[in-house]
Parts: C-alpha cells; sequence; structure tokens
C-alpha cells in the first residue's frame, strides 16, 4: 500500500502533536480537592476546624506529629526527652528552611510558642500547651521547655502548634508576616480567594521526601450535592464528605471510595449533677443495655462508623482498652438493672438536642429514644437551636440528657474527652473523685507506656460508671478519582499529599 | 418635586434604621455568641473577659445605642470568625453578588418579556399555553432542586459548563440562570397581562384604525405601556434575587454575600450578619427610592398625588 506524502506529514504531526500533550501532562500533576470547609484564614494559630488543619499541614509543620494508635512521631523536632519532671529538652531537625529561603532555628519554635501563650494573640490552642512556663534557646537547634505542673502529654498537644518564620514577624509586623504565608511544609502557597479557593505548589526544597505532585488546590464546596457533581463533571479529583447513600452509586462508576474512621466519638450523654435517676449507675448501665448499636450502625450508617466498644474512642485513640467491649444490646437485662435501681415501672427524662450538628443525629435521637421507650425509659426530646444548645451546654444546664460527639482529634489522645468529666470542667457532667483522681495520675506520667496503662485503667473505671450510652466512632467518607493513588487518609481528618500520585 | 424627595429620602432612612434595629435585636435574641469564641475548655473567667471585650456584658439598650452610632460611620466591629473589619468583608463579596443579580435580571428581562408578548399575541392557543406552563414552573419550582438539575445536566452529563465556584463568565452562567427562573416568570405573566390590558384600550384601536403596521402597534404603542410595570417589578424582582442568592451561591460555592451570610449564621459571626442585612437592605432601598424618583421625574402625576 502506498501512502501518500502527505499523509505521512500528517501522520508525523499527530505522533508529534501526542508526545507533547503526553509531556505536558507529565509536567504538571496536580490534585484539586472539593472541601467542605475551608479554612478562614491563613495564619494556622487560629481555626481550630480538622478541614483547616488539614490545609494547613501542607503548608506549615508541628514540631511533632500524631501517628498510628496516637503515637508521637518526629517533624520538625528529631527527639526529645524530659530531663526531669519540669523540663523537656527538644532537638531540632537541621537544614530545613521556610518557603522564603531562611533557616529553621530554635528562634522560631520560641517565637511560635510564645506567642500562642501571650493572651494578646487570643489564640484558641493555648490551653493545650497553657502548663508551659519558659522556653529556652541554649543553642540553634535546641530548646528546652520548662513547665509549671508535670506535664506529660506536652509533645502531644504540641502537633497542633505550626512554626512560624520569627524574622519574618520582626521585619513584617504582626498583621502582614504570613501575607503570604511562609512555612517549612511540602507545600508551598500561590493563591488564595477567600471562602473560594486556595491553591498551593509543591516546595522544592522540601527537607523530607517531596511530593510528587506540582500543585494541590482546594475548592470550598459547603454543599454535598455541589461536590458530588464537581467530581462526576471531572472538575475536582477528591471530595471530602460523601453521604453514605452515594457510595454504592460512586463505587459503580468507578471512583475509589475511602472510608476513615476519625477522632469523634458519638454517644448520648447521660449526666449524673442534676439529680433524678441518672445518679443512678444501674440506670446508666441498663440505657447502655437497652440501645442496639449495632443495628444503628446499619441501618443509619450502611455501617459506615465504627460501634464503640464501651469507651470513648476507637482502636485508633491513645488509651483505648483492646479487653474492654461494647454493652450488648439486652432489654431483658436493662430491665432487670431498673426495677434494682427502684425503677420497675420505668421514668421521664429530659433530652435536649440540636439537629444538624452530627451526622444524622435526628433519625439517631428517634431510633434511640425509641429503644429507651422499649424498657420503659421515656425521653422528652427538646431540640435545641444550635447556638442555644452551645450556650446551655457551656453553662452547664443541659441536658440531664443530651447529644454529643466527643472530639479526641487531632491529639488522638483519650486525655482530651475525658477531661470534660472531670469535676471542675464547665460542663457539668459528673463529679466523682475516684475519676479525677485516676485522671491526675495519668497526667503527671512523662514515659508513654506508663501513660497508656493509665489510661486503660481509667478507661476500664468509665465503661463501668457508664456517664454515657457509648454508641459509634464517626467514619468520614472520601471519594476520588480512580487516576488519583496513594493519598494518605489520617484519622484526624487531614490529608497526606506527599506520596500523592496521578495515574494515566 | 423637591418636597418629594425628601419625603422619600427620609423614609428610606427609617427604614434602614428599622433594618438596623431588627437585625440587632434577632442576632441578640438567637442566642449567646460568647460561647462560640472561646476555647473548648475555656474556665468561667475566660468567658467573662471575653464578654466584656465584645461589650456583651452591657445594657442592651446601651449596646444597641452604641452599635448603631458605630453603624452610621461605617464600622460595624470586627469580624471574629475571619478576624478582619465587618464592613470590609462584605464589600468584598457585594460585586460578586451583584454580578450574579445583574445576569439574573437581565436573563429575565431578555427572555420574559419577548416571551410575555408572544402569549399576549397568542392568547389561547399553543404558545401561550406552554410559556405560561413554564411560569407556574418556573414560580414554584424550588431554587435548590433546578440549580442541582440544571448542574447536572449542563455540567455533569453534556459538561458544557462549570459546576461551581468562582471564575469567569461560563461560572456565571448556571446559577444565574437559577437565580432568575422566578423574575423570568413574573415578568413573562406581567407582560403578558399588561399587554392584554393595553391591547383592548381605545389608542391601540385608533392606531389600528390609522393604518400603521401590525409592529408599531405592538412595540411602539403597546409594550412601552407596559413596560412602566416591568420596569417597577425588576427594581421589586431586586430584593428577591438578593434573597435567591443566599440558596443559590450555597448552591454553586459561589463566594458572595449570600454564601457569606449563611457561614457567618452557621459560625455566630455577629458582626457579619449584621452588616450583611443591613447593606443588603440599604441597596435594596436604595433602588427602590431611585425608582421612585425616576417615575416621579418621568411621570408628573405620581409626585403630585404623593
Amino acid at each position: 500500500m502506498k501512502v501518500s506524502r502527505v499523509g505521512v506529514h500528517w501522520v508525523m504531526v499527530g505522533v508529534a502533536t501526542l508526545v507533547l500533550f503526553g509531556a505536558t501532562l507529565a509536567d504538571a500533576s496536580s490534585v484539586t480537592v472539593g472541601i467542605n470547609v475551608l479554612p478562614r484564614t491563613l495564619d494556622p494559630t487560629f481555626d481550630t476546624s480538622a478541614q483547616a488543619q488539614g490545609v494547613y499541614r501542607t503548608m506549615y509543620e508541628p514540631l511533632i506529629t500524631i501517628g498510628e494508635g496516637g503515637a508521637v512521631k518526629p517533624a520538625l523536632a528529631q527527639s526529645w526527652k524530659d530531663i526531669d519532671p519540669l523540663t523537656w529538652r527538644i532537638t531540632l531537625r537541621k537544614g530545613v528552611r521556610f518557603h522564603n529561603g531562611q533557616e529553621f532555628t530554635s528562634a522560631d519554635v520560641k517565637f511560635t510558642l510564645e506567642r500562642v501563650l501571650d493572651a494578646k494573640t487570643k489564640a484558641p490552642w493555648k490551653p493545650r500547651i497553657t502548663l508551659v512556663e519558659k522556653i529556652e534557646t541554649p543553642d540553634p537547634f535546641t530548646v528546652v521547655i520548662k513547665t509549671s505542673q508535670p506535664f506529660g502529654t506536652l509533645m502531644k498537644n504540641l502537633a497542633v502548634i505550626y512554626i512560624l518564620p520569627a524574622k519574618l514577624w520582626q521585619t513584617k509586623g504582626e498583621e502582614k508576616f504570613l501575607d503570604p504565608p511562609v512555612g517549612t511544609g511540602p507545600f508551598k502557597f500561590v493563591q488564595w480567594t477567600k471562602e473560594s479557593v486556595i491553591q498551593l505548589a509543591r516546595n522544592d526544597s522540601y527537607w523530607g521526601k517531596k511530593p510528587q505532585i506540582d500543585s494541590l488546590v482546594f475548592k470550598h464546596m459547603p454543599e454535598a450535592s455541589t461536590r458530588l457533581a464537581a467530581l462526576e463533571a471531572g472538575e475536582v479529583d477528591l471530595i471530602y464528605e460523601v453521604p453514605p447513600e452515594q457510595v454504592e452509586r460512586l463505587k459503580g462508576k468507578g471512583y475509589q471510595v475511602s472510608p476513615v474512621p476519625i477522632g469523634f466519638s458519638q454517644v448520648v450523654q447521660l449526666k449524673t449533677t442534676m439529680g433524678g435517676p441518672l445518679t443512678d449507675k444501674r440506670v446508666r448501665q441498663a440505657m447502655n443495655y437497652a440501645v442496639d448499636k449495632d443495628a444503628i450502625v446499619k441501618s443509619l450508617f450502611l455501617s459506615y462508623a465504627m460501634k464503640l466498644e464501651g469507651q470513648l474512642a476507637g482502636p485508633d485513640g491513645f488509651g483505648y482498652g483492646p479487653g474492654l467491649k461494647a454493652y450488648p444490646y439486652d432489654p431483658a437485662k436493662a430491665k432487670e438493672l431498673l426495677r434494682e435501681a427502684g425503677y420497675p415501672q420505668g421514668f421521664d427524662v429530659v433530652w435536649e438536642t440540636a439537629i444538624g450538628q452530627y451526622p444524622k443525629d435526628r433519625e439517631l435521637v428517634e431510633v434511640v429514644a425509641a429503644q429507651l421507650a422499649e424498657v420503659g425509659i421515656r425521653a422528652k426530646v427538646n431540640v435545641l437551636e444550635r447556638a442555644a444548645r452551645t450556650a446551655k451546654v457551656y453553662a452547664g444546664t443541659v441536658g440531664p440528657v443530651f447529644t454529643i460527639a466527643w472530639q479526641y482529634l487531632p491529639a488522638m489522645d483519650l486525655e482530651l474527652p475525658y477531661s470534660f468529666h472531670l469535676s471542675d470542667s464547665i460542663w457539668n457532667l459528673m463529679k466523682e473523685p475516684e475519676f479525677d483522681r485516676l485522671f491526675v495520675e495519668q497526667r503527671r506520667l512523662t514515659t508513654e507506656g506508663e501513660r497508656l496503662a493509665a489510661l486503660r485503667k481509667l478507661s476500664a473505671w468509665f465503661r463501668d460508671y457508664a456517664p454515657e450510652i457509648f454508641l459509634y466512632q464517626i467514619v468520614a467518607i472520601y471519594a476520588t478519582k480512580p487516576q488519583v493513588e496513594r493519598v494518605g487518609f489520617r484519622p484526624d481528618l487531614t490529608l497526606d499529599f506527599t506520596e500523592a500520585n496521578v495515574r494515566r | 418635586m423637591l418636597r418629594y424627595v425628601l419625603t422619600r429620602g427620609l423614609r428610606a432612612a427609617g427604614v434602614v434604621l428599622g433594618v438596623l434595629v431588627g437585625a440587632f435585636i434577632l442576632l441578640r435574641l438567637s442566642g449567646d455568641p460568647v460561647t462560640l469564641f472561646v476555647a473548648e475548655a475555656a474556665s468561667a473567667e475566660q468567658i467573662a473577659s471575653v464578654r466584656h471585650q465584645l461589650g456583651l456584658d452591657r445594657a442592651v439598650h446601651v449596646q444597641l445605642a452604641y452599635f448603631i452610632r458605630r453603624a452610621v460611620v461605617g464600622d460595624f466591629g470586627r469580624s471574629l470568625r475571619l478576624n478582619a473589619p465587618a464592613i470590609e468583608v462584605v464589600v468584598e463579596r457585594l460585586p460578586r453578588t451583584f454580578a450574579l443579580a445583574a445576569v439574573a435580571i437581565l436573563l429575565a428581562a431578555g427572555i420574559g418579556v419577548p416571551l410575555g408578548v408572544l402569549s399576549a399575541l397568542y392568547r389561547g392557543r399553543l404558545p401561550e399555553r406552554a410559556a405560561m406552563g413554564a411560569a407556574a414552573v418556573g414560580l414554584s419550582i424550588p431554587t435548590f432542586w433546578l440549580g442541582m438539575m440544571l448542574v447536572i445536566i449542563f455540567a455533569v452529563q453534556l459538561r458544557l459548563l462549570p459546576t461551581s465556584g468562582l471564575g469567569g463568565f461560563p461560572h456565571l452562567i448556571l446559577p444565574a440562570l437559577t437565580l432568575s427562573a422566578y423574575p423570568v416568570a413574573a415578568i413573562m405573566r406581567l407582560v403578558r397581562s399588561g399587554m392584554l390590558e393595553v391591547l383592548g384600550l381605545e389608542f391601540v384601536r385608533t392606531a389600528r384604525a390609522k393604518g400603521l403596521p401590525e409592529r408599531t402597534v405592538i412595540f411602539r404603542h403597546t409594550l412601552r405601556n407596559a413596560a412602566i410595570s416591568v420596569v417597577t417589578l425588576l427594581g421589586l424582582q431586586f430584593s428577591t434575587l438578593m434573597g435567591g442568592a443566599i440558596i443559590t451561591e450555597t448552591v454553586f460555592a459561589w463566594p458572595g454575600v449570600g454564601l457569606l451570610l449563611v457561614q457567618s449564621i452557621f459560625g455566630r459571626d455577629y458582626a457579619v450578619v449584621q452588616t450583611a442585612l443591613v447593606l443588603l437592605a440599604f441597596c435594596v432601598v436604595l433602588v427602590n427610592t431611585g425608582l421612585d424618583l425616576l417615575y416621579a421625574w418621568l411621570d408628573p402625576r405620581i409626585r403630585v398625588t404623593a
């Protein structure tokens, strides 16, 4: 067959075009994320939402990060040691540079921590490190932190404090030093349109493993239907918060769906400080026996939730007791306990809740209230406006029954949810000297193993005391295009893009 | 005329003041904003100190007087959520909402007027029935649903337009179309009834009797007379559009004042909610007063009777 010269030319042009096209694809790989909440500010000191933390983690870095099961992993800090109960010595990583080229040193750590501690800054994370008294910098790569009391969770609590450039603050001032944002993270800032888009690019001089993708974009999409449409139209590569009902449909279309248990434990709180039947442990246990947790997980969440094993964290939380089990569903046992406690006819109780605060909270209240009614506990459900509920929670007057998801992210440590149950907490949940004693005991311990054992002891005590109906750990569901590989989904609701790759 | 302008101006100022007071009271009724600005484990003293900083520990009428005095000079306090002056936050987003509303109004006039004329001329026949059926749908369809349907058809299936977000003109089309559904239908119906009314009047008969071409009768005589009420309706639709923007902007992730308002309400950022409400009300009042003055200038009967 004779091929005309003109034809050959066209073939060559075609091949060249393909090659060039392929080359441009190879040059620019990018991941665009449809996110439900965009950070309100790019100064990582102020927005504590888990989604914001996820965006900050790409640009900025803390001294340590939290790994599997709540273990502490080095980041900008290379190693640390408690030289005495009130002193920590932290050795910093060498050869780290901020995005503007300046070297990262102990002066930056001192500046960042002091800024968070300064009341003028109004940093919401301040309570996390409030026991820190003094920060010394004996040399550029050593930081010595003195605390006012033994502070076993100091390193963990540093996971949310992102190290910022001290020199820029000195030259540009408080208002301007992060405009544009400058951190040490694997991605650097490119552009931000408030409440719309944040655009980042790979930091080619990153100290660790450099990301494979060239750019990373976060697009604000508050509505789930908007995110789904954008994913299916090919405008975004990954979306946050997929409704469980959409999972099968997306899977059918070839999308990857990643369910990830996160550090939020959904419970029904039973306050023991407002008198009435709830002050009796047997009543609270009966309420735990009366609720069918497995059925709720299966029917309300299509199994995209993880039943809690009688404690306030899943296996990803530090302090999780592997030996503990959930209260089984046993209405007969519940009735028996109620009879023993002197309530053979059951009782009435007020349940205060907001709607739309936690996943499927309206359905949850309906199902649990119906199951409690089966054993004679008549919950009078009082739906409050969200802000009104929050106000009552802080005033300690909500309830005595109320719906809440206890957060143990970002530290992935049970200390945080337990701290709200202390006798002097403004939440006014319970007053139990034994619990307070166990809590203080674990806080003083500075070696991880000892503290883990102490927390587990506390968890076992807590399950028996039953100050809540333990329900399930919340599961976040993400969907990604089939071409996007190796995005790290962390239990603190942040994403890791350092390994991410876009396959062709 | 001066008297007329003055009374209209005073009335407009009264409305804006009413909105200021209303916004203030409603927000105070809906809960204590302090709880959202303190850390999760705040102590009673911390809460008290934040309350003092925000001036929330003073008597309500003192707070209100202070609020109005500052608002008059454009100081609505700081957005605690975005850590910037509230007025700046809102003004930054206003042009985006205006762009959406402007395109929607243009679409509404561009689609609504011709269809209204058509259905008046083809009264009782297929074009009228189709147009009026569409109008009934346009008036009753939920904005949220319509927006999602347009996205599924034009963005997901046909991939002609972007699904959401800020961008160039293509990004504006679907949200503006969604927003214009109601005004298109309203204008269509108004033009139709206005035309029908005028078509039966004597001067139209005279015009026809004079032997004027039908085109001239319709466009120069009939439509022109019906146009006055259409302009009024467009002005009124402006406030509907501002309200509709809240849902449309959320569905299309369009970062205008509507989306800001929703986010600020959920974030209890009351300074921004107040500012947005007051500025939107101010714009609506401005547009309506402007239209009032325009009529008075156009038609002496209005300023005499008013």
